[in-house]
């Protein structure tokens, strides 16, 4: 049984895996429009460390070696011309074969100048001037940036496609300069020379990220468990075309007809907070935050304000008054209280694979169709009644919508019983069906 | 007389030192040998066709871009490799995306048992995580050994085989309730 079922398995992935020519051969021509590479080796000044290294190393080795050497004792050449780095790149435990690129930064707080996508690091939100080591293995200093304790080694790690191990040194004199060392840093973009370093009042990286921000999910006051959609800051929302003049429009942009986000409410916020570069909003029922917005106007994407994370509670918490971003409807129980949408929810069909004629039900692990077109018969082997019987197996569930109770037959079909009539809604041979 | 210089094919640091210097012909050259494992493996841990194709696109621009951390040439197919892995996990999670499943590929004509087996399978497989489906292909599509497939998910070899046996366990699981269905 287990060769049998491992042989179905390597023959099925082979089918699965089974590329269409013209698909790959889309993808190998897609290499010839690669944007240029721009090389990540030493930065122009760092090269020219090498080559003063080089030459410094050289007279090292003529003169003699207690004779008067024109330099100093950490290696910086006394001639007042370009410096090695030496002092910084031994702070940061690397030297020039093992750093993959350093450069100085007029201010430590132009870090997002020169590392577009590194995460916020407000340590670094200070006029000091700051110098960069990256590492082209590994930081040498091991987990945390500190030696591990006595007998202990720290655990192996690797770093991510596009990540590299980033030393900091944060101050004037890099002999005592403030040593920050970061691991698995996303080093996209990455340039050692920025046009500008005086940053205008729109773009300036938020000096702090405000308290409230950090955790909005720990703000929600919900019934039952988070929802999983959405994210903390900096999740990311959206892109350059949805930057907006004020937290206000953002928000009304985020709740439009393009929401990504299903099961939010599209009015009735709130705000929370507000303070320079930063915003939020929450829906609140009985004074209870159900659902969260955060927004500011210092992302990545340049001047304008955007969504930079959402939290919210299940649907079925929100002010059943106000409509949500995607039509799902909530159930209620037999007493009238709304069920949570990871039990029970119905929902229009997906419109782009032209189902959107169908109501889909969900039940726990079930999913069944109102399908008066019959669109669906591929995944079901009943079709949809208008006016059918129940039969005697099927038992009354105790959910309740728009005046209809919902029996289940299980196993089979579900059953939505009115005043007027019974629905008989067929259960689909896949829960897991979806459209493309 | 002319002279004929014969040229040596070239070698795959030949290949990477030019990829490094901007040479896309010979990045081409490095990543097509694997693109159609590549697409497979994305089409199976995504579910989709088209994010297959985003994921592998997405898998050779990172790769592209991030050449120059490729220390040993000798490596470029397994560094190449973990990129795809990252590309088609992160295509997965995906948040909104919702999927079809193509079970019609799987049928091929006047193979009736294999066909049900394999639609069968198909929505079992397609029940389990991504990273369970990512694992289950490592495993047993490009035959990984099992300590490079602990490096491209970032775990202990040991775990891997655990991880492997597990994710075999809930697929026959899936694979049994979908035959009962």
């Amino acid at each position: 049984m287990s060769d049998d079922f491992e042989d179905l398995l390597k023959r099925w992935l082979r089918d699965r895996a089974g590329n269409d020519r013209s698909a790959l051969q889309a993808l190998a021509s897609n290499v010839a429009a690669l944007p240029p590479r721009r090389r990540r080796g030493l930065s122009p000044l760092a090269s020219a460390a090498v080559i003063l290294v080089a030459i410094a190393l050289g007279a090292f080795l003529l003169v003699p070696r207690f004779g008067s050497v024109g330099g100093s004792r950490d290696g910086t050449p006394m001639n007042g011309e370009a410096p090695t780095w030496n002092v910084e790149l031994a702070r940061c435990g690397a030297s020039l074969a093992t750093a993959l690129d350093a450069f100085p930064m007029e201010h430590a707080r132009d870090y997002r100048l020169h590392l577009p996508a590194m995460l916020l690091s407000p340590e670094l939100d200070v006029d000091d001037p700051a110098f960069v080591v990256v590492y082209g293995e590994m930081q040498p200093f091991g987990g945390g940036g500190a030696a591990p304790p006595p007998g202990q080694t720290w655990a192996p790690r690797s770093l991510d496609p596009g990540h590299h191990d980033l030393c900091i040194l944060v101050g004037a004199d890099a002999a005592t300069a403030e040593l920050n060392i970061y691991a698995n840093v996303d080093t996209t973009g990455m340039q050692a020379a920025v046009a500008s370093t005086e940053p205008a009042a729109s773009r300036v990286p938020p000096n702090l990220i405000p308290m409230w921000a950090v955790n909005i999910a720990g703000q929600l006051e919900c019934d039952g468990p988070v929802a999983r959609i959405g994210g903390e800051f900096p999740e990311s929302f959206g892109g350059p075309d949805t930057l907006n003049n004020s937290a206000d429009d953002a928000l009304a942009v985020f709740l439009g007809p393009s929401n990504p986000f299903a099961s939010i409410p599209t009015a009735g916020y709130t705000q929370l907070h507000a303070e320079t570069h930063w915003a939020s909003f929450a829906h609140l029922v009985d004074g209870r935050p159900k659902a969260i917005v955060l927004l500011t106007d210092t992302t990545e994407h340049g001047p304008g304000w955007q969504v930079a994370g959402l939290r919210a509670c299940d649907a079925s918490e929100f002010d059943p008054t106000v409509p949500l971003t995607f039509p799902v409807t909530i159930w209620t129980d037999q007493s009238g209280n709304r069920v949570s949408t990871g039990t029970i929810r119905s929902m229009p069909g997906p419109g782009h694979c032209g189902w959107d004629s169908v109501t889909w039900l969900g039940v726990e692990d079930n999913l069944y169709f109102r399908d008066p077109q019959d669109v669906m018969a591929e995944w079901t082997t009943t079709s949809f009644a208008l006016n059918a019987q129940l039969p005697p197996s099927a038992i009354d569930s105790g959910y309740r919508s728009g005046g209809g109770s919902l029996w289940i037959d299980p196993g089979r079909d579900a059953y939505v019983v009115s005043a007027d009539r019974v629905e008989r809604w067929p259960r689909s041979s896949d829960p897991l069906i979806a459209c493309m | 007389m002319e002279a004929v210089l014969e040229q040596s094919p070239p070698t795959l640091a030949g290949l990477v030192a030019a990829a490094k210097r901007g040479d896309r012909d010979a990045f081409r050259e490095l990543v097509e040998p694997d693109l159609a494992a590549a697409l497979g493996t994305a089409r199976i841990v995504t579910r989709s066709e088209a994010d297959a194709s985003d994921a592998v696109q997405d898998a050779l621009l990172s790769a592209w871009r991030g050449l120059d951390s490729l220390r040993d040439p000798d490596a470029f197919r397994a560094w190449f490799r973990r990129h795809v892995v990252r590309a088609a996990l992160k295509g997965a999670e995906r948040r909104g995306r919702v999927v079809e499943l193509d079970l019609a590929a799987a049928a091929p004509e006047g193979e009736l048992d294999r066909a049900l087996d394999a639609r069968t399978l198909a929505r079992a497989f397609d029940r389990l995580e991504a990273r369970d489906r990512l694992l289950l292909t490592l495993h047993h599509f490009w035959d990984l050994p099992i300590a490079e497939t602990a490096a491209h998910l970032g775990i202990p070899e040991g775990t891997v085989k655990s991880r492997v046996h597990y994710a075999m366990d809930r697929l026959r699981a899936a694979f049994a309730a979908e035959e009962r269905r």
